[in-house]
């Protein structure tokens, strides 16, 4: 132990001592802070986790400690820790421990709870930060929508897209390849609706609805390589449910189809086996690019037969040399048979583990409840819940770190409607750590705002979308047509 | 002009807009409040303060909520405007001609017959003017300058009034700095903070027009005379008869641009709104009987009130829009769905209700947030028991002035199946909402208001409007087919 650490500790010692008067309680149980990051798994270098107590408690103190008796501190109105610091302790714990001791001040005196643990994973999680789209979570309006960047690292937040540029325009979810900035895409939604591509900088604006196809690009996964988008084509409708307490939208598709886009000609490859009378949607290419994931469900009545409506996972193969899918469909999960419906398949990057949603039925896991986050092992085609990720709300729009150690998810577990991106390690044998929610520097923010946090996905560097003349552009209506090869 | 003239001829001014609202708009000023939020908290401010015109935008809002009390809401929006218009004479070079200072002010008054301009244009014009007086007397090119500067981004291009004014004034060098520091303070905005707007909005505001990229030309029109009393010293001494003949010209004027200028349909739509908001039953009948309602939304705010004052059985009195004029279907704008919303919630239908509530309060164009529509959030999403979204919601409003009070008093249902039990109004509508589950359609209504009655025998508005509903869809089917109306009311 050096020099410095005692000094830390003792400093850190005497702060708390000076802060638990002779008055001070000693409590058994664990603390209610919130968020709740009590057990968590968090990556060196994560933002601090701020947290506070609840409102009794007018003052709130808090002490990091490691095995070796370095500490921080934190005492204010909420335990806000500094952002160097955090990093610090969360560095040289790698792999290890922290303790974590809450005292909170209530009616005169100090209560101090059983200290609770955070774990530092061995893996470090070097990206960036993450994106999403914000907007308020409800039903078909939106008064106010964007897509941002958020570093995971600290606490800053830079919008990509705002719909104040765009006025009474729709942005859909940020697209990107494998985590990476140089290659992404989002829909534009409206009359001046368009799929914005952005590859190494060059970005254009494309209408990607044909006469060969049912409607524009919805779902969209990037090819490793780049050269090739898979966008799945949706009829998408939404319906209200009148009586039930639980669930208040059901949206569902009646016509979806699976297409391949090639994004240096902007040309369609077609095949009918994924254009059958059959939904077919959310598609994601494998880590070697070679297969094409989808979601299949057998056609029903919609929306009368909505609850019949249960999607399998399925996979085709993709040939990049000569652009032609394989000549059969193979069913990986038959959800269907047990009346349960797969969604949102993502692969790992590494080649490892597919991640979905299962869900009672439908298409649309984030107004499911129930929706969980299950894993199949791409080696043997095993699948198992993620227990430790899942909460008795929906689990959904989840994806994985560039190196395919950690993954982020939104769910409402919060306060049952509000999304929160949720972030959890995932371990050689594909369990997931108790994931803990993206910090914020205030605690009380998740519950203040009436933004939720929609399609997340982390990115390895910053996005670097360049907002000069995209007001233009978008309202110039000029649009790249996307054709069908021959 | 004497004194005594002036002060007299402020204070007519300041009656005649108050009578503006009170007999043109008696209801508009009560709607303007109901499409915003004001929150005493550090968060608000800083969100307003984040982009040009902010302070101004934070200073209209705070007057606006006012208006939740309409009678207070009508005193205090005459005063801004008397506010206006005596920095328009303080501003102004000579006294005597006093009486144009009531240009500017009768033009916006004209212009605020359109409901999308926002009450942040007069405040920033008010500020934009007082700093044209303030260096009339304490003349500076370095305040000037600094003003001119933070002046773009605490009250939004407004002003350029007082740029333009401090120009025309010293008319040399160091003057041109005055007006060019708020362009530069535009073009840098545009590049750092305000990089997520269009240079339109940038240059005309954020927050002066609830519409974004619209610019009606009686902004500018506005801005324009808001000059002019500041640029009198050229002009030579009026003759009495000139000041009284302009004072009628501007009266004149202003009475013959407003009436040119007053939406009856917005005016109808918005009272009917206000009416069916604090449950003015007698009020919207005299109305409908006086005018038969010109709209669905009129025609749903009328039935309402025919069931809510048990006068059920006299819907055939009343022009009918079809079964549109019972229940709208959901329409994307912050007022067609208001009516139907409250019906919704008084019929125990709590999900439609909600889902009408949220869809108006996001359809504010200008991304602000409804204290009545919040309000109704929270309680549906209380009788749903999702006391967590509730809770978000009542803590929210009871950080502002007007709803702190009633959000207070709900936090005893928050969890609380028993106290909801306890209370006349959440008991009723638990009782009679759906007891199954299924999708809402609304072209299938009658099926709707049919399943629920039938499941809650005691639910008489939904066997009214049921009836209500097979009937008038009869009509539209069969146009020589009369509803007798024979249902009773509540």
């Amino acid at each position: 132990m050096t020099i410095r650490h005692i000094l830390a500790t003792l400093t850190a010692i005497s702060l708390f001592v000076a802060s638990c008067s002779r008055d001070t309680v000693l409590r058994e149980d664990l603390p209610h802070i919130f968020p709740d990051y009590i057990g968590v798994t968090v990556p060196a270098g994560i933002a601090p986790l701020n947290f506070d107590l609840p409102e009794e408690y007018t003052k709130v103190f808090a002490k990091v400690s490691d095995s070796q008796g370095y500490s921080i501190t934190a005492k204010g109105r909420y335990a806000g820790f500094d952002v160097d610091k955090w990093h610090k302790i969360t560095a040289a714990n790698v792999g290890e421990t922290l303790s974590v001791t809450v005292a909170g001040f209530r009616d005169g005196r100090w209560e101090q709870f059983r200290p609770f643990m955070i774990f530092v994973s061995e893996y470090p999680l070097e990206d960036y930060g993450v994106t999403y789209r914000k907007f308020a979570p409800g039903y078909e309006t939106y008064s106010k929508i964007g897509i941002y960047q958020r570093n995971i690292h600290d606490f800053d937040e830079d919008p990509i897209l705002e719909g104040t540029l765009l006025p009474g325009q729709c942005m859909g979810c940020h697209t990107a390849n494998a985590t990476s900035p140089d290659q992404f895409l989002f829909h534009v939604r409206g009359k001046h609706g368009a799929t914005v591509v952005q590859t190494e900088g060059n970005r254009k604006w494309l209408e990607t609805k044909t006469d060969s196809t049912i409607a524009k690009a919805v779902y969209s996964y990037w090819h490793p390589s780049g050269d090739y988008v898979a966008h799945s084509n949706n009829k998408i409708h939404q319906l209200f449910w009148t009586g039930n307490n639980e669930r208040y939208i059901e949206v569902y598709d009646d016509a979806s189809d699976v297409i391949v886009h090639n994004v240096r000609n902007d040309q369609y490859i077609l095949s009918p086996l994924l254009m059958t009378e059959d939904f077919e949607t959310y598609p994601a290419f494998s880590s070697d690019g070679k297969t094409l994931y989808f979601c299949s469900a057998p056609r029903k009545d919609v929306p009368a037969e909505a609850e019949d409506l249960h999607y399998n996972l399925c996979s085709i193969s993709f040939d990049v040399e000569t652009e032609t899918y394989g000549s059969q469909v193979d069913t990986l999960i038959n959800a269907y048979a047990v009346g349960k419906s797969v969604t949102f398949p993502r692969p790992s990057y590494d080649g490892r583990w597919l991640l979905y949603s299962y869900a009672d039925f439908g298409c649309f896991p984030i107004n499911h409840k129930e929706a969980d986050l299950w894993l199949m092992d791409l080696r043997d085609g095993s699948t198992h819940p993620l227990e430790r990720a899942n909460s008795a709300y929906c689990e959904s729009f989840h994806n994985w770190s560039s190196d395919s150690h950690w993954i982020l998810f939104a769910s409402r577990r919060g306060d049952s409607l509000y999304s929160c991106i949720y972030i959890a390690e995932i371990d050689e044998n594909g369990n997931a750590s108790k994931p803990f929610i993206l910090p914020q520097k205030d605690p009380s923010f998740y519950h203040n705002t009436l933004f939720t946090f929609n399609v997340p996905d982390f990115t390895k560097e910053k996005v670097d979308f360049k907002i000069r003349g995209a007001y233009k552009e978008a309202f110039s209506d000029e649009r790249v047509k996307v054709t069908v090869k021959k | 002009m004497n004194k005594t003239v002036r002060y007299i001829s402020s204070a007519v001014f300041g009656i005649a807009v108050f009578l503006f609202w009170h007999l043109l708009y008696p209801h508009v000023l009560g709607f303007q409040e109901q499409n915003q939020l004001f929150l005493f908290t550090w968060d608000f401010f800083v969100e307003r303060m984040s982009v040009s015109g902010g302070l101004a935008d934070y200073i209209a809002e705070f007057f606006t909520q006012f208006s939740y009390i309409p009678f207070l809401g009508k005193v205090l929006t005459a005063l801004l405007f008397v506010a206006f218009q005596l920095s328009l004479a303080y501003a102004a070079g000579r006294k005597e001609w006093y009486v144009l200072s009531f240009v500017a002010p009768v033009l916006l008054l004209v212009y605020m017959c359109d409901i999308y301009v926002m009450l942040c244009y007069l405040v920033a014009l008010t500020i934009s003017v007082l700093l044209c007086g303030l260096y009339r007397r304490y003349p500076g090119v370095i305040w000037a300058s600094a003003a001119a500067f933070l002046g773009y981004w605490l009250i939004g291009p407004a002003i350029f009034i007082f740029a333009i004014f401090v120009l025309a004034r010293e008319r040399n060098c160091k003057s041109v700095t005055v007006l060019a520091l708020p362009i530069i303070a535009v073009v840098v905005s545009k590049f750092t903070y305000l990089q997520q707007y269009p240079w339109k909005t940038v240059i005309f505001g954020i927050n002066y027009y609830r519409m974004a990229l619209t610019v009606p030309a009686m902004q500018i029109i506005v801005a324009v005379t808001a000059l002019i009393p500041a640029l009198t010293d050229c002009l030579p001494k009026p003759k009495t008869m000139t000041n009284v003949v302009l004072g009628l010209l501007v009266a004149a004027g202003g009475m013959a641009g407003c009436c040119v200028n007053y939406n009856k349909d917005v005016a109808e739509l918005v009272g009917y709104d206000q009416m069916v908001r604090h449950e003015d039953w007698d009020g919207i009948l005299k109305r409908a009987e006086k005018y038969q309602p010109d709209s669905e939304l009129g025609s749903v705010s009328v039935n309402l009130a025919l069931f809510m004052s048990g006068r059920g059985a006299e819907l055939p009195r009343f022009k009918q829009f079809g079964t549109r004029g019972l229940i709208l279907p959901n329409i994307r704008d912050f007022i067609s769905n208001a009516s139907s919303c409250e019906v919704f919630w008084r019929l125990g239908m709590i999900n439609e209700s909600l889902r009408y509530a949220f869809d108006t309060q996001e359809s504010l164009i200008n991304n602000r947030k409804s204290g009545r529509w919040m309000s109704r959030m929270a309680q549906c999403q209380m009788l749903n028991g999702r006391y967590d979204v509730a809770e978000k919601y009542l803590d929210i409003l009871s950080n502002s002035l007007f709803y702190r009070k009633w959000a207070n008093g709900q936090r005893k249902y928050l969890r609380n199946e028993r106290a909801i039990a306890s209370d006349p109004i959440y008991a009723y509508l638990q009782s009679v909402r759906y007891r199954t589950d299924f999708l809402y359609y609304y072209p299938e209504m009658d099926k709707m208001l049919a399943i629920l009655y039938h499941q809650n025998k005691n639910n008489v508005m939904a066997a009214w409007y049921y009836q209500a509903w097979t009937a008038l869809k009869k009509n539209e089917n069969h146009d020589n087919q009369t509803y007798t109306g024979n249902a009773h009311g509540n």
